[in-house]
């Protein structure tokens, strides 16, 4: 139905995409699968007509087409659902289900036909949803359906979803299922972006890997395996990206001890020690408070606890400042928003924690800040054209070392880091992971924070488990063979998968 | 669809059904105060409830009125119109002069009003689709422009001259109730009816609060905005028009204070101006209680010095109470943001 | 349907236009008060003289005082429509307390300055800690100050100044005004502040990003405050210059001074949101705006020309390079 030729296109200077060709059919489920950064997004944005590609071609029905704003997208029956809110949350689900196309008589939107398209857009995904009721106040899995539910009532001949499943339990995987499904036998064009393979194996028929803009393979389902799609993903062996498994050395000390954290709406009553020279891993499903606790301790979001302990006094820390003169600091999640300041350079940013340090008088000593910088440029190979580049400018690898290099420079006993690879290149990734390896070695406690098991499997000496607000599970990772590593894997799974399963909500 | 067993603290949904209403009434915090107000200025002031008095708050309430329904709309699409003040000065002078005292030319003088409003309007709206300057500083622009066009054309000093039919209007009145206050009414159940029940009152909401999802919504984002502010501007022209048949000549000083006047209404009406949120319901209301305080003091002997403070006063507590309201809401939408934020950060802009 | 070729030719052009842009950010203001000086000098031959240039330095010293102030706080993300009825107090306090006393000139201006600092409290406490909306609450206590300063006059402006005093405008300084080199040294302060020093550094952070700055371990609040503490004292200030040189207390002093100053310091290339501009800047923006005035002046034109010639002038100064604001996420 949608074919698309020899697509590439460029984002300052960085190929994003490489000559990529795709086919797209009506009653499939196609997945495009692939690291990130690999160029997944960047192809739905050009097939719905957000990004003009800068050469290839796209056919619709044998026809050439080509889509310079997203309402042409529309017109020709695409629907997107992206990972980025496409809902605004003070309207209702109905209002945002009839948004931009609402059904009007004489010039007044028409109540009963207004209800009647949100009823069945609803009924569509299966969702139980009041359609009156504010976006604002859902659940993240809520909204997630109605923009499915918003998508799907286009009446659209092809719908590609970006990470649909991000932040949906099991349960809601399995419901998403029956979507897809009711979707195919309707012979809508589905295209699934992913970086999860169970989803690829679950729901597709058809998967393309993209890597490093390029399509690596491309095959019906049913006749790869899953480690070839891994390889294709990621060019070779998953081991051999992280540094090798060792017993953990010598006697740790508890650094910070937290007791009944609890955050109003997003956790209740977490417990949980970080310890010298160890790693913790934090999984779980989005929405299961992860973030929120990182940004608890180090006081970016207020939070109700019995205790929070830093070697073993009570602390108060009411801004991350406080925070920080107690040796936490924290890589934040979103380094867009919360971790750069864009419109300083790299060398600014990185010495941003320790401006008092670096100045006599309040004055900045500028040779004393370039010195710093250009240490952890160096160690850390941060590709930037110059010291004062302004961050905005570098890809989101580097962009992601600056952040690091700050919190190295500085020294920190305790660092938390937030989903660090994300958006990150293989080879920045295994460069992170030799730096956390190192972290740990040296005698800092590192709280990592990830939805790639692999990450957390391979470099965690203890992992935690949350779901929906609670820990659920507190694992030894004491495995040093990949076998064991598969086992532990089920084991998180388990634990994910169990309390998914639990919940009967939305 | 059943609970979960444990109780999720992340699956919190709050009572709905209420925001219907408040989208016609606005706020219900809003009534309780006005109410509040009506009740101690019935005790300060023996004569507050008397006809003759109810009818003077009625017509304070008109000009203020007619602007704050305009700049309402502005506001929701997180935008300002500082330029009222100057339309209305400008409405009224043009009027005034065309008019020149025959009953004649009133059709006339009120058609170029309206047509000078409306060009405001489209001026300010063209300006500020075009380029990326912000609103505050387009309409003050715009301002300083339509005032100096007006002192041009006035030499600065009172005006031109009503008809006698324009005084029968803006002096006559239907028992208590003055009759420009129905034009009041009527433009604002015009506006309630538009807001709520058009795809224009739908999209202003969206545009306000979000743009980029309005925009792939395939809602034309700078159209909305264009209207919201010629309909700004032309009501401003309206209240011009309707201050003019009170008066003895069009005055160049006419508009002064509406402009802040207009947005501490449309503000303390639970309009937030951030946009997206509040609208012509909760204006109403916040008109009613600027107009009525105006009124109470007035009868209290205030001296005017006391009531511009007074007003400022009034002013920081809505805003207090709107960033109550805005805290409580950002608390839940962050967890929204925080959840979806997984953009390929940076990975859009660098590899994809 | 358009072409590839379309869509590079438009990249490369908005490359080079960006390119443009940057660089404009900077010198630009100071092309157009340059193209405005030369086409003054054009039309009036009396523009040039060194009387008038000295009285457009005279002229702009008190707006320059409190632009400055306010590149402060819309650098960190706010704004302050409080300064005008600010510097209007200031007038009406220093013109009562001075009252043709020498004596009285040191405590009065402790006393002015304390209320500065005082209405600069006030907007931290509401903007900052309890994050009302900038805008409006500056337009409260805008009301409170204003309607506080016709009370306190009776609507009649009372007392005048030692003539020690008016020295300050007067008075001269190797034959610059007096009130010109004080607005000078604090500009010279301030651009070498936010360039070089901690302070200046964190004020750029926090108004680029607030959150970022906070992670990193920048107290936002703190800078914030002393932001809008800033800018309500250099308000104060400007108001003893106005007040040297017009002798007696006023209520409608600096009326309009806020407007000014806004526009002042977004035609020099500071943008609302913050964390992008420059003091050089404002101090074109405060020259153009007083070169208007003052060319208007010379040719004798109506204020009405003048005004409509500034809206225009407003406008376009700030349109040609006002990058809009990353979009808030959601």
């Amino acid at each position: 139905m949608l074919k698309v030729e020899g697509i590439s296109k460029q984002f300052d200077g960085v190929q994003a995409l490489s000559s990529v060709d795709a086919g797209f059919n009506p009653g499939e489920v196609h997945a495009i699968v692939g690291e990130n950064g690999a160029g997944k997004s960047t192809l739905v944005k050009v097939m719905a007509g957000v990004h003009l590609a800068d050469s290839g071609s796209m056919f619709l029905d044998g026809e050439e087409v080509w889509f310079s704003s997203p309402r042409d997208a529309i017109n020709a029956s695409i629907s997107v659902v992206y990972q980025e809110p496409s809902l605004v949350p003070m309207l209702t689900v109905e209002e945002n289900l009839i948004l931009g196309r609402e059904p009007t008589r004489r010039g007044f939107v028409s109540r009963s036909e207004a209800r009647e398209l949100a009823d069945d857009a609803l009924r569509m995904v299966g969702a139980a949803i009041d359609p009156g009721a504010p976006v604002e106040r859902l659940t993240i899995a809520q909204r997630q359906l109605v923009e499915i539910a918003k998508a799907l009532s286009l009446r659209a001949r092809m719908i590609l979803l970006d990470e649909p499943t991000s932040s949906l339990s099991i349960t809601e995987i399995e419901r998403l299922r029956g979507v897809v499904e009711d979707l195919r036998s309707r012979s809508v064009a589905v295209v699934l972006v992913t970086h999860d393979l169970d989803e690829v194996f679950l729901l597709a028929d058809r998967v393309t890997v993209l890597k490093d803009g390029k399509v690596s393979l491309s095959a019906m389902v049913r006749d790869v395996t899953s480690g070839e799609v891994i390889k294709a993903m990621i060019g070779r062996d998953l081991a051999h990206m992280f540094p090798p498994r060792r017993a953990r050395k010598g006697a740790s000390t508890s650094v910070v001890e937290v007791k009944g954290l609890t955050i109003p709406g997003r956790a209740e009553d977490i417990s949980f020690e970080l310890r010298t020279s160890e790693v913790v891993g934090f999984v779980g499903l989005i929405g299961a408070g992860r973030t929120d606790v990182a940004k608890a301790l180090v006081g970016a979001v207020p939070s109700r606890h019995h205790a929070i302990l830093i070697d073993g006094v009570d602390a108060h820390v009411r801004e991350p400042a406080d925070a920080l003169a107690l040796g936490l600091a924290l890589v934040p999640e979103d380094r867009l928003a919360d971790g750069l300041v864009m419109d300083l350079g790299v060398k600014q940013n990185i010495c941003l924690p320790q401006l008092s340090d670096l100045s006599n008088w309040g004055i900045i000593d500028k040779r004393a800040e370039a010195e710093l910088a250009d240490t952890q440029i160096e160690s850390l190979s941060i590709r930037t054209p110059s010291n004062a580049t302004v961050v905005h400018n570098l890809s989101g690898g580097n962009q992601q070392k600056v952040v690091l290099g700050r919190w190295l420079a500085k020294g920190c006993r305790v660092l938390i880091l937030d989903e660090p690879t994300r958006g990150v290149d293989v080879g920045a990734k295994a460069e992170i992971y030799r730096i956390i390896r190192n972290l740990a070695d040296e005698g800092t406690a590192v709280m990592l924070i990830s939805s790639e098991l692999p990450e957390i499997l391979h470099l965690s000496d203890r992992i935690i488990v949350m779901s929906k607000g609670r820990i659920v599970a507190e694992i030894e990772n004491t495995s040093t063979s990949e076998r064991d590593l598969a086992s532990e894997e089920d084991l998180v799974k388990l634990a994910l998968g169990l309390q998914a399963e639990g919940s009967t909500d939305v | 669809m059943s609970e979960p067993a444990q109780s999720s603290v992340v699956d919190q949904q709050a009572p709905v059904g209420k925001r219907a209403i408040t989208r016609w009434t606005g706020p219900g915090w809003l009534w309780l105060l006005l109410l509040v107000i009506v009740v101690v200025a019935t005790l300060v002031a023996e004569n507050f409830l008397s006809s003759r008095n109810l009818s003077n708050v009625l017509r304070q309430m008109i000009p203020l009125g007619i602007v704050a329904v305009g700049q309402t709309l502005v506001i929701l699409i997180a935008g300002v119109d500082l330029a009222v003040a100057a339309t209305i000065s400008m409405a009224n002078t043009a009027l005034m002069g065309i008019v020149a005292g025959q009953t004649a030319n009133v059709p006339l003088g009120i058609a170029v009003a309206l047509g000078a409003g409306l060009v405001v309007g489209l001026v300010n709206g063209v300006v500020i689709n075009l380029t990326r300057v912000p609103a505050l500083i387009v309409t003050l622009g715009t301002a300083s422009i339509v005032t100096g066009i007006t002192f041009l054309y006035t030499g600065q000093t009172n005006f031109g001259e009503p008809a006698q039919i324009m005084n029968d209007i803006g002096f006559g009145s239907i028992g208590p109730i003055p009759i420009l206050f129905f034009l009041y009414a009527l433009i604002a159940a015009v506006g309630l009816i538009v807001q709520n029940r058009t795809s224009f009152g739908l999209h202003l909401f969206a545009v306000g609060g979000s743009e980029k999802v309005a925009r792939s919504s395939g809602i034309r984002v700078e159209r909305v905005r264009l209207v919201a502010y010629v309909i700004c501007g032309t009501l401003a022209a309206v209240a011009g028009v309707a201050m003019s048949m009170r008066m003895g000549a069009g005055e160049p000083l006419s508009g002064i204070g509406f402009d802040w006047d207009s947005i501490a209404a449309v503000v303390l009406g639970g309009t937030a101006l951030t946009g997206g949120r509040g609208g012509i319901g909760g204006t109403i209301g916040g008109v009613a209680i600027i107009s009525i305080l105006n009124n109470v003091m007035n009868l209290a002997g205030v001296s005017s010095f006391t009531q511009i403070v007074v007003k400022g006063i009034i002013v920081l507590i809505a805003v207090v109470l709107a960033a109550s309201v805005t805290r409580r809401v950002a608390g839940e939408a962050r967890a929204f943001v925080t959840g979806k934020m997984r953009r390929a950060a940076g990975g859009e802009a660098a590899a994809g | 349907m358009s072409t590839v070729s379309d869509a590079k030719g438009a990249a490369t052009a908005a490359g080079l236009f960006t390119a443009v842009k940057t660089r404009w950010a900077v010198f630009g203001p100071w092309a157009i008060l340059l193209i405005l000086i030369v086409g003054s000098a054009l039309i009036s031959p009396a523009f040039m003289s060194t009387t008038n240039l000295v009285n457009i330095l005279r002229q702009a010293a008190p707006l320059m005082i409190v632009a400055l102030g306010q590149t402060l706080v819309i650098l960190v993300g706010g704004i302050d429509v409080s300064v005008g009825a600010l510097i209007a107090t200031t007038t009406v306090i220093g013109g009562s307390f001075m009252r043709d006393s020498n004596a009285m000139i040191g405590p009065t201006i402790l006393l002015v300055v304390g209320v500065g600092v005082v209405v600069g409290l006030v907007h931290y406490l509401m903007i900052v800690r309890i994050r009302t909306d900038a805008l409006i609450t500056t337009l409260g206590t805008m009301l409170i100050l204003s309607g506080l300063n016709l009370i306190y006059t009776g609507g009649a402006p009372r007392s005048n100044v030692p003539d020690l005093f008016r020295k300050l405008s007067d008075g001269r300084l190797l034959g610059i005004p007096l009130i010109v080199v004080v607005a000078l040294v604090i500009a010279g302060v301030l651009s070498f502040g936010l360039r070089r020093s901690t302070f200046g550094r964190r004020i750029y952070a926090v108004g680029s990003n607030r959150a970022a700055a906070r992670l990193a371990g920048i107290r936002s609040n703190r800078v914030e405050g002393l932001a809008y503490i800033a800018c309500s004292v250099l308000a104060v200030i400007s108001g003893l210059a106005l007040l040297a040189r017009i002798g007696t207390g006023d209520t409608a002093a600096g009326e309009g001074m806020e407007l000014d100053s806004i526009a002042a310091v977004l035609i020099g290339g500071t943008a609302f949101g913050g964390g992008k501009g420059r003091v050089e800047g404002t101090i074109a923006g405060v020259l153009i705006l007083t070169v208007l005035f003052n060319i208007f002046n010379l040719m004798g034109v109506s204020r009405f020309a003048h005004l409509i010639v500034k809206g225009v002038v407003v406008i376009v100064g700030v349109a040609l390079y006002s990058t809009r604001r990353r979009e808030a996420s959601s």
